[in-house]
């Protein structure tokens, strides 16, 4: 071991070029001479090349590194590898963070903003333990699946209450007339997609908050704050119900709203529960899904992820992101998109900016 | 309107280079000679061993080259000649790698690494992104999961991952490391399949 440690240094110093002409001629005639040296120096070149593509040289080191190393082209070939196998796992780190932070959004134990961080935790918890003990390993993956599906057996009882009061609901009036995405999302107390388009009938309109309790202790059903760990201060109800009315509006790429009541801002009653942001797409590439980023002041307050596009007879292509009402202040927001590929490459789109009026 | 540069004409082993060379090797012309063969018939059988093709024309090209570049470096050089040939025949050995029929002679005094002169063509950042995520995709399942847990830390959180891979997997952490740095090369070498074959077409 403590030998192999000195070839290692030898063979960095030899990389970094700070071997006298003779002590190299020693390292090269041991690389063609003994061909697990060789592969050991490969794996020296390879562990050097990250640590430069990650910034954790020291400052002299990385001199040596840029005078010396990278004089070779080839050795700046196996910077580029590097950098891109950086990239392409950061991407792979971010699509599989993103993956499972709706499912953790719904939980009361990751409400308030604490989402990723708790995932990151359990999977490193999770790994550190596979690492060690196999079986024990193995449990908390049956267990995780178990509780994948109760979650899953949740949110798919959630969506059903979501789209069932409306079904149900005896209004005695008729409902509104089918209505475009221009027309105002809060005007007559109907949400603007409730009868038509692609997820029309997830979109609770009409019923203005008076959906029937359905669980035990009088939490409302389908309500997406109420899930959260209770709603946030400065959004309350106006009649002491939770808010249930999902209101949609139309971002354009780089600023503006349709929809809004003044043409730039997603207003939003104390009744509303869930904000739709409908994202029209200008580059229609060859993703098979999205991600989206909702930022304030320059922080993430959530991101969704797995968006599929659907298609809006008016629109075209568009993404369809669900926010909880209690999640939007009044300020402005910027919603980044990025197109993910079925291979996972990852492409930034267009962003879209609004801001938030609270009435 | 200029000439084109003449042709670049292949340095060829002179009696007089032959000479210095065995010279070089010892004083005593007898003992030089028994030297010089010696040379020749390990870097053969080290060439063979390699699975190399033409071991004798490996060989040739590795003396051929040392006696070229000797006049630049006798003078400096102070250690014993054999470990220089086989510096040499490293350097040989990694241009018949990538270049196996076209080997060409260094600009330098010493086996520098720019003799391995070649187009970079992993410059267009958007295809060689493209051409690693294919690669990555085209790799087995258990190679493909140790290049995407090996390499994703860096720092202490590295050596700690390291560790558990090496132990779920059963083996040593060096042998951890070889096998990434093998699956890597590989991943290296489609790479630049790709991109080639993507700049052709």
């Amino acid at each position: 071991m403590k030998e192999q440690l000195v070839e290692e240094t030898e063979l960095r110093r030899y990389l970094l070029g700070e071997l006298t002409l003779e002590e190299r001629v020693l390292v090269e005639e041991r690389m063609f001479l003994d061909s697990a040296y060789m592969q050991l120096a490969r794996a020296v070149k390879d562990g050097l090349v990250d640590e430069y593509a990650h910034q954790d040289l020291t400052p002299a080191e990385r001199e040596q590194f840029e005078s010396h190393f990278l004089a070779r082209p080839e050795h700046r070939d196996d910077l580029r590898i590097a950098q891109a196998l950086k990239r392409y796992l950061a991407s792979e780190a971010a699509s599989a963070e993103a993956a499972t932070a709706p499912s953790v959004a719904v939980s009361p134990a990751a409400s308030g903003g604490n989402a990723r961080p708790f995932t990151k935790r359990v999977r490193e918890f999770l790994s550190s333990l596979f690492g060690r003990r196999a079986i024990l390993g193995l449990s908390f993956a049956a267990a995780l699946i178990i509780l994948s599906v109760i979650t899953w057996l949740a949110v798919g009882s959630w969506r059903l209450q979501e789209i069932r009061p409306p079904l149900q609901a005896q209004d005695p009036t008729p409902p509104p007339p089918a209505q475009g995405p221009q027309q105002p999302p809060e005007s007559a107390g109907a949400a603007p997609d409730n009868s038509r388009g692609p997820g029309g009938g997830e979109v609770a309109g009409g019923q203005d908050g008076v959906r029937p309790s359905t669980t035990p202790g009088g939490r409302p059903g389908g309500d997406p704050a109420g899930r959260q760990g209770g709603r946030q201060q400065g959004t309350p109800p106006p009649t002491g119900q939770t808010p249930t009315r999902v209101v949609a509006f139309v971002l354009l790429p780089g600023g503006g709203v349709r929809g809004g009541e003044r043409g730039e801002s997603v207003s939003v009653a104390a009744d509303v529960g869930t904000v739709v942001l409908r994202l029209p797409l200008v580059d229609e590439g060859d993703y098979s899904h999205y991600r989206a980023t909702l930022e304030t002041r320059g922080r993430l307050a959530r991101a969704f992820d797995r968006l599929p596009a659907e298609v809006d007879p008016e629109l075209g292509s568009v993404v369809q992101v669900r926010v909880p009402a209690d999640l939007l202040r009044g300020r402005r927001y910027q919603v980044k998109l990025t197109g993910i590929t079925a291979d996972g490459r990852t492409r930034n789109l267009p962003s879209y900016t609004f801001a938030v009026e609270r009435r | 309107m200029k000439d084109p540069p003449p042709p670049k004409q292949e340095w060829a082993l002179t009696g007089e280079a032959f000479e210095r060379l065995l010279s070089w090797l010892d004083p005593d012309r007898e003992r030089a000679g028994v030297r010089y063969e010696e040379i020749r018939a390990r870097l053969i059988a080290r060439f063979t061993r390699l699975r190399c093709v033409e071991p004798e024309d490996l060989a040739n090209k590795t003396i051929d080259r040392v006696a070229q570049i000797l006049p630049k470096v006798i003078d400096r050089y102070k250690g014993r000649p054999e470990p220089y040939f086989y510096s040499v025949a490293y350097f040989i050995y990694e241009e018949y790698l990538k270049k196996p029929t076209d080997l060409t002679l260094p600009e330098t005094d010493l086996p520098q690494p720019d003799s391995l002169k070649s187009p970079e063509l992993l410059d267009n950042e958007e295809l060689l992104d493209s051409c690693l995520s294919k690669c990555v995709q085209s790799l087995s399942g258990p190679s493909r999961e140790i290049i995407l847990h090996y390499y994703r830390c860096q720092g202490r959180e590295k050596i700690r991952l390291h560790k558990e891979m090496a132990e779920r997997l059963g083996i040593k952490l060096e042998n951890l490391r070889l096998k990434a740095q093998r699956i890597r090369a590989s991943l290296r070498g489609c790479i630049t399949d790709c991109v080639k074959s993507s700049s052709v077409t």
